[in-house]
């Protein structure tokens, strides 16, 4: 039977010989990876419940903690804009919010499965299970924790007498594809990363950058219409946009067209760092 | 592979590379004067081959370097060799280092789940074999209290206890396991020795001369990444691991 990363558990149960050494072939590795998690669920589970505890323990007000940051910096960034700009537009606050809070779940989930197999080297050196539970770990950490931390726009919402319409599905899909992309950037990044370790500061100038060019200060409308096409090149300023169309129910200046192009772009980058990932990780953890 | 074969490896060869700085690289790639294959590369084993059989003990030994932590992380499936094929039949499960994913801020009780989990077993497992665990460990009183509170007598007691719970077809040992006070000592070395003798198959690398006589049915002596010596007769091996040490004392 050719399955490399069974769990010893799994193979137990199988009575089945076990072929450490075969290689996934290059197309396989996606649904390789899909399939490894799905066996690996229990732990996954383990693994996001690890990071729930160890993040939010011993607090008292404990998960609100993780929302003053993005509540403190939409203060400023409201302040800052009112008074540079004389804008008053009422909705600013909430649009800042929404756009912290999708840009950093994309940058905290990237820049983590970046360092994901440096920071677990001990662990990776002790016990064998797939690899790709790393990554995969932070970015349902990452997500679960946006969807907590996205109620904070409900006391706004009601006290700005916003009703929900159907539109507001493409709030979870916008949440959902910046995680995706990040765990798919992220995991090509973590095996260069073995290898050239400055990659993580490189990373983390690309992300500082991103967080001012994606428009999570600043709604899509402040864009020239000209340059409007060019700025919904970028994934992650159409998921903040897409968030923000779905609690206001209005999609404002985003198009379908740049919906659907970034929603295919994160899928697809997904899959590209999830191959290049079960491909390399082998050769990865012997820089470990 | 044959029906009674606990692990089988073929012609295993694996290299490691020479840590290179990120600077080397970069030199490298501009003045494209590539190193040859063994300046980049470290032979860790060589053309290794072995056939262990189910409820054999095996003890490894060797020289610092040879290979043999190399090898059990290889039939771990932790490193996947960059020649050879490897066949595994049965539930592995590696003790190098014990407690592998303690987190410090978490109960007793929590790191119990974590680290089985870990290892391959699923919450319901775990949860029949809590109460054998945590009485085994003999910190009853302290098992709903964060880890980072427990003496690390009390931590590895626990993680020893996991470990031994695990109840694996093939165990594989880094070094020998003494955790705890005398008391525990003996408890678990009974425990390590009730695996030995029952069908589990073990590996077992070890610098103890007194294991390897007492318990090995055979005993492989590693030397720079290859087996020099594969015998039933530990005393032979024992002899070769000293005329090893000592010929490269001299050199």
């Amino acid at each position: 039977m050719k399955n490399s990363s069974m769990t010893p558990a799994a193979m137990a149960s199988r009575e089945s010989v076990l072929e450490l050494s075969s290689v996934p072939s290059f197309f396989r590795s996606p649904i390789q990876m899909l399939s490894n998690l799905r066996k690996n669920r229990n732990l996954l589970k383990n693994l996001v419940a690890r990071d729930f505890k160890v993040n939010y323990h011993g607090h008292i007000l404990g998960f609100f903690w993780s929302m003053l940051e993005p509540l403190a910096l939409t203060v400023i960034f409201f302040l800052v804009f009112v008074i540079l700009r004389g804008q008053s537009d009422t909705l600013l606050p909430l649009k800042i919010m929404i756009g912290i809070l999708i840009f950093n779940s994309f940058a905290k989930t990237m820049s983590h499965c970046t360092s994901c197999l440096i920071r677990n080297s001990s662990l990776i050196k002790q016990v064998y299970f797939p690899r790709e539970i790393f990554p995969t770990a932070i970015a349902g950490f990452q997500l679960m924790s946006l969807a907590l931390s996205i109620t904070i726009v409900i006391p706004y919402m009601i006290y700005e007498n916003i009703m929900p319409t159907n539109m507001l599905f493409l709030l979870p899909v916008a949440m959902f594809c910046s995680v995706l992309l990040g765990q798919g950037l992220g995991m090509i990044a973590a095996v260069i990363q073995v290898r050239i370790r400055d990659l993580k500061q490189i990373i983390d100038l690309i992300v500082r950058a991103g967080f001012f060019l994606s428009g999570v200060f600043f709604g899509a409308e402040i864009i020239p219409p000209e340059h409007l096409e060019m700025y919904f090149f970028n994934p992650i300023a159409v998921f903040i946009e897409m968030a923000r169309a779905g609690v206001l129910g209005d999609l404002g200046v985003l198009t379908e067209i740049a919906i659907l192009r970034s929603i295919f772009i994160s899928i697809l980058m997904f899959f590209i760092g999830s191959t290049i990932f079960v491909k390399y990780e082998r050769t990865a953890v012997k820089y470990l | 592979m044959k029906e009674d074969d606990a692990i089988c490896l073929k012609n295993i060869c694996l290299d490691f590379p020479r840590n290179q700085s990120g600077a080397m690289l970069i030199k490298e790639l501009f003045t494209r004067r590539s190193k040859s294959k063994s300046e980049r590369k470290f032979r860790a084993l060589d053309n290794v081959s072995l056939t262990i059989q189910k409820g054999e003990v095996f003890g490894i030994l060797g020289p610092n370097g040879a290979g043999k932590s190399t090898i059990l992380r290889v039939m771990a499936g932790i490193y996947s060799p960059d020649q050879g094929s490897i066949q595994i039949r049965g539930r592995v499960v590696l003790l190098a280092g014990l407690g592998a994913g303690f987190q410090a801020n978490l109960t007793g009780r929590e790191n119990i789940f974590l680290s089985a989990s870990i290892y391959g077993m699923n919450d319901k497992e775990v949860s029949v074999l809590e109460n054998s665990i945590i009485g085994f460990s003999g910190i009853e009183e302290f098992i709903d209290r964060p880890l980072r509170t427990y003496s690390s007598g009390m931590k590895s007691r626990l993680a020893f206890s996991i470990a031994s719970h695990l109840e694996p077809e093939i165990l594989l040992i880094d070094e020998v396991l003494a955790v705890g006070d005398s008391g525990f000592r003996e408890k678990s070395k009974t425990r390590i020795m009730n695996m030995v003798k029952g069908d589990t198959t073990v590996v077992l690398v070890t610098h103890s001369e007194g294991t390897l006589r007492e318990l090995c049915d055979r005993v492989a002596c590693f030397s720079d990444g290859e087996i020099d010596c594969l015998t039933s007769n530990p005393a032979e091996a024992i002899e070769r691991y000293h005329a090893l040490s000592e010929l490269k004392k001299g050199a």
